[in-house]
Parts: structure tokens; sequence; C-alpha cells
């Protein structure tokens, strides 16, 4: 080994000679400056969305997130783009006047002078990281006089952070360095290296856009694949499979080194067998190696229980997290949270994938997908503004979870075309489209790997697959005729529908693992009475269909949906005891006693029922009820101060207060903060005709006037009773129609 | 010639770069310690590759060269300790100076850095020292490299072709450097040139080859001897076709080279008078008897180039 690095240390002395008297370190210095640079000049053209109150958000590193801002920028392109200039730089200093052979007729051996070459690339590599990680801190420290901040950031200097993320974008760039490397020694000149470098940068990174596979596969894109998830391991490891795989392309070190040794006569180099072996060796290595990084991973499951548990940080630990099953809302379980903010919950499930809704009040909760089997953890920080929260999904089911939430694979062309009719295409043409751009959906779902490489399991992915089908054929047969008026017995559609029998292949009518999702009802609504007649009534029809089916879970699901959807826009409660007395039906007492209750809800909205009375208090802390009010009409506008929506609505109200304050009404503005100080504080700069009051509970004003979101606006008559308890939003005439009309007012001309 | 203190011996080297088109054929050298070592040939006959053969720039096909009497191959890179080579053009960092071109090739060496200055005064560079090499002019980028396989005073000394573009006076500089590097250091030196009066004035041992083979090795003087040995003679007659049959009588060399000229090789005078006597006693119009002498006609002679030879 020692004759085989003869010379090394005199081989690197003279390297770093060579290197201290070229442009090559101003190089580095370059290469790591221009895209900060850059991006600091493009954020003063860009308006910036990220100000705010301290409260709206919670604390974050403001150059932790300017820097995971703009590291994939580097990544992609910068970084790449650097490592081909400086390699090439590297060997060019001996292309010159082919001072090659004036190293060579030195006691150093060629294994040294390689290798000094790689170690000095190295070594530029993480000076380039090193400037480009100071400049970027710099520069955005500069922005932060001239542009707005906001009020949550702090401005600590993420050292650990930019270290971590630095050193594995250098490990990620070491295959693409050798490759270079190998390139530029062995073509002796300057442009060309640089050329194939570029081109294959460019081209992989193209390929990399709609191939997760190559992007995280091929040296020349697996730099900027790393840099997408600046954040690193979700599970501590500290290289992802990506810069393993970037790592593993040095592999082809021995190879490079080969070729360099007996280029000039490579025609006769293949009698010194050993170099070429170990080449071959480690490419056999390198094959090995990839296929391993760039198999999906997985986690193994537990036996048959499942777990959610987690861990709440918050300034006020909430007393319990409870978790339902979704979408219908059933109650799972309640377990309580320890002192510590660490929750654990072992919970019954019997599907593979399914939505469940995990929650600690009523601001604060979030879906998240497991099955059985499945162990979640949730790393939960919560703010003091209701809604304000961060969470990560970890565990058995982290890339279900992040592939749902990220859903990278919304975006369709076929669908822009369909919300543009004007452009869409002839019927053989769109379905040609809308197959290929399904097919493309489906090979993602093999795809998609989370930053630690898992991929999803094979029951994630069939159901995926379903859903994606369901999509897709809900715009075939559906969207598509509707917008260009053809009837599916149109011969032209027959015909070009054939394009699409792939997909109808992958959809069953009464898929028991898609009941859960309400797309496929959406679908399933329309699909199995879409041979009807026109003029028929759709809904009887497909309650028909599905009543023939065999009673059960499946059949339960979709005919509480229906009735749900049923009763939600029925005009009385006649039609809705019809729909009533359909469900009975269900086979789940469940599902029934949820239908009655929100049919009891619904009634007890109606016109001419009295509004349930709630607690609340005023400014000056007195309890006040609805009954204080009566013998006026009441105006309520439910809201609360960390609600956008609300605060558009509001001056409106207020203008209609201050209109109608000599009629019998008074106009209520009914508070469900939960935070009093931030209602207090409002309040210490609002004065108008409007009557403020915060309602104790939010939990009590949902539950007893069927709130679902704010604002909402309801009007109830000097004895008590409901006007309406859906009124439209003041930006909209009617609410005042409505308004003079209770009142007895004559409509305004206008 | 003893072999055991040859500095380079060559035994049977043959090298090709294609199967069946051997650049060197069998080629067998020896250079003495303490020599001045001429390895002359046209361009193309094979001194590049042999150079390249010797510094280990090419790999041989087999074990055939030996450096202080042991096999090459085995004292890579290590050998480069005690030998210094210049292959071809000068190899330099022109973005470095003079001075630090050489502070390159010590720390390559692992030797003091020190003895930079004294080297580039060796070659009277010293006040160019902090020049850049980029801005050397040809003669001087020749003698930094020159400086640069010095550097470490190497017992031998390999330089191609140190004189190429060159001009006069810098020839002559050249030649006084390499014959004082040989006498004060003891330096042997091994020098590749196709240019026979350079080497003549400064060689004390001389090879010669020809299209990979070799055609002489031996001193100065026994090349003056060889040289003296074998004159070229033309003779002019008219109708020289129907007389060569004559002449090859006794000289089976002999070859037609114009209509009116034919030539070959005598070792005398006395060799030329006889051929000339028999011609004319045949009854041949000979109008001229031309004897070439000295050595340059003798290297075109031996290395083709003067005469397109017609047999």
């Amino acid at each position: 080994m020692s004759s085989l690095l003869y010379g090394f240390k005199q081989a690197w002395q003279a390297e770093k000679l060579k290197i201290k008297g070229s442009h090559i370190l101003l190089l580095t210095l370059i290469m790591g400056t221009v895209f900060p640079i850059l991006y600091t000049v493009a954020t003063f053209f860009e308006s910036s969305f990220n100000i705010g109150n301290a409260q709206d958000r919670l604390p974050f590193n403001f150059f932790e997130e300017e820097f995971n801002s703009s590291v994939p920028g580097f990544g992609f392109f910068f970084f790449p783009m650097a490592l081909i200039l400086l390699v090439a730089r590297v060997a060019a200093i001996e292309h010159k006047t082919d001072t090659w052979k004036l190293i060579e007729t030195q006691p150093v051996s060629r294994l040294s002078i390689w290798l000094v070459k790689w170690l000095m690339s190295c070594l530029l590599s993480a000076i380039v990281i090193f400037v480009y990680l100071v400049s970027t801190i710099l520069f955005t420290a500069l922005t932060i006089p001239i542009k707005e901040v906001h009020d949550a950031a702090t401005f600590g200097i993420p050292v650990k952070h930019l270290l971590a993320v630095g050193a594995r974008l250098w490990i990620a760039g070491l295959g693409l360095l050798t490759i270079q490397l190998g390139v530029s020694i062995l073509m002796k000149s300057t442009v060309w290296p640089i050329a194939i470098g570029v081109l294959a940068l460019i081209i992989t990174n193209i390929a990399g856009g709609s191939n997760e596979t190559i992007a995280s596969l091929w040296p020349y894109s697996v730099t900027g694949y790393t840099s997408r998830f600046p954040n690193g391991s979700e599970i501590g490891a500290f290289l992802l499979p990506s810069e393993w795989q970037g790592l593993i392309w040095v592999l082809l070190a021995p190879l490079a080194f080969t070729l360099y040794n007996f280029r000039g006569y490579l025609r006769q180099s293949f009698r010194f067998t050993t170099t070429w072996a170990v080449s071959l060796g480690a490419i056999v290595l390198l094959a090995l190696g990839s296929w391993l990084i760039q198999r999906p991973g997985s986690i193994p499951l537990l036996d048959n229980r499942t777990v959610i548990a987690g861990k709440i940080e918050a300034d006020k630990l909430p007393d319990s997290v409870e978790i339902y099953a979704m979408p219908l809302e059933f109650k799972i379980k309640t377990v309580a949270v320890q002192a510590d903010g660490s929750f654990h919950a072992e919970i019954p499930l019997t599907g593979s994938v399914e939505q469940v809704f995990v929650r600690t009040s009523f601001n604060f909760g979030i879906e998240v997908y497991a099955g059985r089997g499945d162990s979640l953890y949730l790393k939960w920080r919560q703010g003091t503004k209701p809604g304000l929260q961060d969470i990560k999904v970890m565990g058995t089911a982290i890339a279900t979870n992040q592939f749902i939430r990220n859903n990278r694979n919304s975006w369709s062309s076929v669908g822009y075309y369909l919300e543009n009719p004007q452009r869409l295409p002839a019927p053989p043409v769109f379905y040609k489209e809308l197959l290929e751009e399904w097919q493309g959906k489906v090979e993602y779902l093999g795809e998609f790997r989370t930053a630690d490489g898992f991929g999803l399991g094979s029951t994630m992915r069939t159901l995926q697959e379903k859903l994606i089908s369901v999509n897709y054929l809900q715009m075939a047969y559906f969207s598509y005729p509707e917008k260009r008026n053809l009837a599916l017995t149109d011969t032209a559609l027959i015909n070009a529908l054939t394009i699409i029998k792939p997909i109808l292949a992958k959809v069953n009518d009464f898929d028991s693992t898609l009941v859960g999702w309400p797309a496929y009802h959406e679908f399933l609504r329309k699909w199995l009475v879409k041979d009807l007649a026109a003029g028929l009534d759709k809904d009887s029809a497909y309650l028909a269909v599905l009543l023939t089916q065999v009673p059960g879970v499946t059949r339960d699901r979709l005919l509480y949906d229906l009735s749900v959807s049923q009763l939600n826009t029925a005009r009385d409660s006649t039609s809705r005891s019809t729909i009533l007395s359909n469900a009975s039906n269900l086979q789940d007492q469940r599902f029934l006693a949820s239908l009655q209750q929100k049919n009891d809800m619904l009634n007890r909205l109606r016109m001419g029922q009295s509004a349930p009375l709630f607690k609340a208090h005023t400014y000056e802390s007195a309890d006040v009820s609805l009954d204080d009010l009566k013998g006026n009409f009441v105006a309520i506008d439910v809201w609360a101060t960390w609600c956008g929506p609300c605060k558009t609505q509001s001056p409106i109200f207020e203008r209609m207060a201050e209109k109608y304050k000599y009629q019998p009404i008074k106009f209520l503005a009914l508070s469900v903060d939960e935070n009093l100080n931030a209602w207090s504080k409002h309040m210490k700069t609002n004065a108008s005709q409007i009557i403020q009051w915060r309602a104790y509970g939010l939990q009590e004003i949902r539950d007893l006037y069927g709130v679902e979101s704010i604002p909402r606006f309801m009007l109830i008559d000097p004895q008590g009773r409901f006007v309406n308890a859906q009124l439209p939003m003041p930006d909209d005439p009617n609410f005042e129609v409505l308004l003079r009309q209770a009142l007895g007012l004559k409509a305004e001309e206008g | 010639m003893t072999s055991n203190t040859s500095a380079i011996s060559i035994e049977n080297l043959t090298y090709a770069f294609r199967q069946g088109q051997p650049v060197l054929s069998n080629l067998s050298l020896q250079v003495p310690q303490g020599s001045i070592y001429g390895f002359l040939g046209p361009n193309g006959a094979g001194k590049t590759t042999t150079m390249r053969l010797l510094t280990g720039l090419l790999p041989q096909q087999g074990e055939h060269i030996l450096f202080f009497g042991q096999s090459l191959s085995t004292q890579l890179p290590a050998l480069f300790h005690r030998v210094g080579a210049l292959i071809e053009t000068p190899s330099l960092y022109l973005h470095l100076s003079g001075l630090d071109n050489l502070r390159v090739v010590a720390r390559l060496r692992g030797i003091s850095e020190k003895l930079a200055m004294p080297a580039l005064e060796w070659v009277r560079l010293e006040k160019a020292a902090h020049k850049k090499a980029s801005q050397y002019s040809l003669g001087m980028k020749q003698r930094l490299a020159i400086a640069m396989a010095l550097l470490s005073g190497p017992e031998l000394l390999m330089l191609d072709e140190p004189v190429n573009g060159l001009d006069p006076a810098g020839m002559v500089e050249m030649r006084e450097l390499m014959k004082d590097l040989n006498r004060e250091k003891g330096i042997t030196i091994f020098i590749s040139s196709h240019l026979l009066h350079e080497v003549e004035k400064m060689c004390s041992h001389i090879a010669i080859i020809h299209l990979g083979a070799l055609r002489f090795e031996g001193t100065m003087q026994q090349l003056s001897e060889q040289a003296a040995s074998e004159k070229s003679l033309t003779i002019t007659v008219d109708e020289a076709v129907q007389w060569l049959e004559k002449v090859r009588e006794n000289h089976p060399m002999a070859a037609l080279v114009q209509p009116d000229k034919i030539q070959l090789t005598v070792s005398s005078r006395d060799e030329a008078a006889a051929i000339n006597r028999l011609l004319v006693q045949a009854g041949a119009p000979v109008c001229e008897l031309r004897l070439h002498d000295g050595l340059e006609e003798w290297f075109m002679e031996l290395t083709g180039k003067k005469s397109n030879i017609t047999q």
C-alpha cells in the first residue's frame, strides 16, 4: 500500500502550491457567493407574505427559514455547477502545458497524483459550501433592516443546522465530483468536460423533475434532491438515502483512476488486469449499493394493535387527546396528556388505511392515516392562537401521511382543461391525454419516497391507485361530457371511452376499501345511475341500487352519506322525515343516531323554534344571556379575533347597526375567542353600536347552533325565536333584504 | 562494455502501439555512467517512444529496461529521486513564477525549497525568478525546465530534444551547460536529438536509431572511424542502367539513384579507384566519380534521408 501511495504527502504539498498560485480559490469564492447574492436580490422583487404579528405564528428562526427556502436553488444548480467548474480547473492546471508528464516523472506514484487531485477537489467543494453558508447568513442578515420581518422570528444563527446541511450536500456531491474529475483528467481539455457536465446536469434535472427515481439516483441530480429536505432525516439518521447514493458514486473512482493511468494506450492496458478487476468490482458494488438504497424502506408493523402516541409542546398543555374515526366523526378514544406533554393511545382499527382525527380541543387537531399494526408518533407544537400548530407525523405510516399531506400528485392538466372548457379538445385527444396523465400518477405512487426513503405500502398504493382512478373516471364520464354537452350514449363518446378501459378495470362498484373516501361516494352516486333516462330522480334510483346490496358496513356507509347530503339540502321537516325513514335500512345504529342528531339540530334551528341560551360575558365581565335582549330583534355575528373572513364582514355588519339603530333590533357580535386577552385588546380599540359579548364555551355554541364555521350570522325575533339561523353574509344584498322583511320595512328602492 | 555499471541498459526492447506494427524492434542500448550519451535519429525514428518507455510514461511490454542495474518497473516511481527527466516540450506551470515552478518540483521531490534559487542561478534565470512563466521566452522556458529536472541533483539526466526551438546562441549555451554538469557534478546525461552536429559537439557516446532499430552504438571515436570506413560513392555515367550489373558484381548493394547515377558504399579510396578502372575498361563513359566524406553525410546515408534508393 505504501508503494501505491508513494510520495503522497509531497504531491499534496505541491498541489497546494499550484492551487494557491492559481485563480481557483477566487473562483471558489465566487461560486459560493453568487447564488446568495442573486437570491437576496430576487427577494427584494417578490412581495413578502411572511410578515405578521408574533401571535400569528409559532416562533421560528429567521435565518433557518430563509436558508431552507433558498437551499434547493443551490443544490439543484449552483452547487453542481460549481463542482463541474472547479474540478475542470483542478485538472486543467496540468493540461495547459501537459505538466502531467512533469509530475509523472517525479518520485510520486500515479495513485498519489490522482488521489491528490481528488482530495483537492473535495476540499474545494467543502470551501464552496462553507463560503455559501457564510454568505447566505451575511446577505440574509443584510436584508433584516430593509425588509419587513415576521414578529414571531428569532435571530440566533443556526450554526448546527447550517453545518449539517452543508456536510450532507458535500457528501451528496462527492459522486458528481469523482465523475467530473475522471472526465476532466481523461479529456485533457478545459471546455469539453464542462460542456459534458452542464449537459448531464441539465438532462438529469429535467428527467428528475418528472421522475423521482432519477432525481434521487443520478449523481448530477442527487444534490438537488437532497436539498429538498433541508431538515434531513426524520428518523434521526445522519444521511438520507439520496446522500448515500451521492456518496457511493465515488465507487467509480477506481475506474476513473484506471482510465487516467492508462490513457493514451487503453488498447493494451487490459493486460494490467488488477486495476481493471478492482474497477469492475467497485462498479458491481455501486450497482448493488444503488439497488439497496433505492428500494423503498419500511418500518415493521405492530402485531395487531394500532398506536397513536406523541408529545405536545405548548404554553398550556391540554388535558386530553381525543381520537375520532373519520369521516363519520365517531369518537374512538380519549387519553390523558401526561405532565411532560406526552400521550399514548391504543385504538382498535380494522382496515389497512383509515382516516383518524386526533384533537386536543376544538382548535387543535389533525387528520392522520393509520391502519391495523401502525404506530404513529406526533410531534406537536401548539401556539396560543387557535389553529396555530405544527405537527410532524412519524412512525410506521410516515410515507402514507406525507404522501397525502404533500399531495405533489394533485396537479392535473386534464383538470385544467376542464376548468377552461373553450380549450377542450375532441374526445379521442382528450381521453388519450387523460390516460397518459393517469398512468403518470399511478407510476408516481411507486416512486414516492419520504426523505428517509420510505415508500408507500402495498395497501396504500392499491388504495391510492383506486382513488386516482375514481378521480379520472369522474372526469372522463361526467365532467368532460357535461362541459362538451355530450350524452354518454353518443357514439363519438362511446368509441373514445374505450381508450380509458385500463382505468375502468381498477375500480369496482361497492368497493369496501373505498367507502371511507367521499370522492368515491360522489362518483358512485353518478356512476350507478348514469344510464338512467333523463328526467327521473337519480337519488331515488341510487337509493334503490344501494338497497339491492347485501347489508353491511359498505352499504351502511354509502347509505349514510347519501342521507346526510340529502338532509343538508332538504327544504322542510317533512322531506327530512322521509329521508330518515329511508335510512332505517342502516344496520349500524350509530349511523342512525348520528342522522337523528343532525335532523334534530336542523329542526331546532327552524324558524319559530326558540333559540337556545348560552353562557357569555361582557367586556366588564358581567354574565349575560340572550334573555337580556328580549323585546328586540337580535342579529348575531359569531366571530373570533383570529378569523380573517370575520374581519371582512364586521365593518358591513357595523354599518347595518348604524343604519338601523332606531329600529327595534340589536346587533350582537358574539366572540368565540378562547383567548380572553386577544378579545379584550380588540375591545379596547373598538367602540360602536354593536353589543360585544364573549361566549364562555366555543363547544357550547357549536353544539347548540350547529356552528361548523365562522363567521356565522343569525336573526332572532323579539320573543327569542329563530327568524333565520343561516343568514347570508352581510356583503350579500339578501342579508339586508331579509333584515328589512323581518322588521316589516318596505324593500329599499335601488 | 560492462553492463553492471550502466546507468541505463536496454535489452531487446520491442514496442508496438498496434499489434504487428512495431515502433521499436529489438532495441538494445548501454548508457555508461558518467557519459553524455546522444540518442540520435530522425523524427519518427522512435526516440520519443523510447524516452517515454524509459521514464515509465509508457509501460513496457515485458521487462527490457534496467536503471543502475535494476529493473525499471520495480523502481518506479522512487527512481526519480535519482533521475531527472525532461520530455518533449517544457512542461511548466505558466500561472506560477519561475521560482514557484521550482518550488513545486522541490515539494514533489521532498527536498528543501531553498534549493530553488541556486538552481535558477545555474540556468541564469535569477532575475526572472518572480516573473510568471507565461511571460518567459522559449529559451527561458527551456532553461527553467532544465533547472527543474536538475533541481534535486540527480545522477542521471534524461533530456528529450533539449535544444529544440532554441536560437544558435541558446544552443551553444545549452551545450556548455550540459558539459559543465557532466564535468563538475559527474551527472550522466542521456540526450535525444535529431541533429547530428549538436550531439557530435558534446557527447561522449552515441547511438543512432532509424525506423525503430539501432543502426549504431559506440563512442564518438568509434563513430568517426566507422564513418571513415563507410564512404558513399556516386558514379555519374550515361545510361547508368546498363552499367549497374557490372558494378554489382563486386558491390551487390549498389543502387541506381538517377538515370545517370549509381550509388554504393566503399571502405577506401582504393576501392573507388578499382571500380572506376573496371568500368572504364568495360567501356563505360564515366563522367564523374564522387566520394562523399564526413559524419554528416554518413548519418544522412544511414538514416536514409539523403537518397531515395531504388533498387
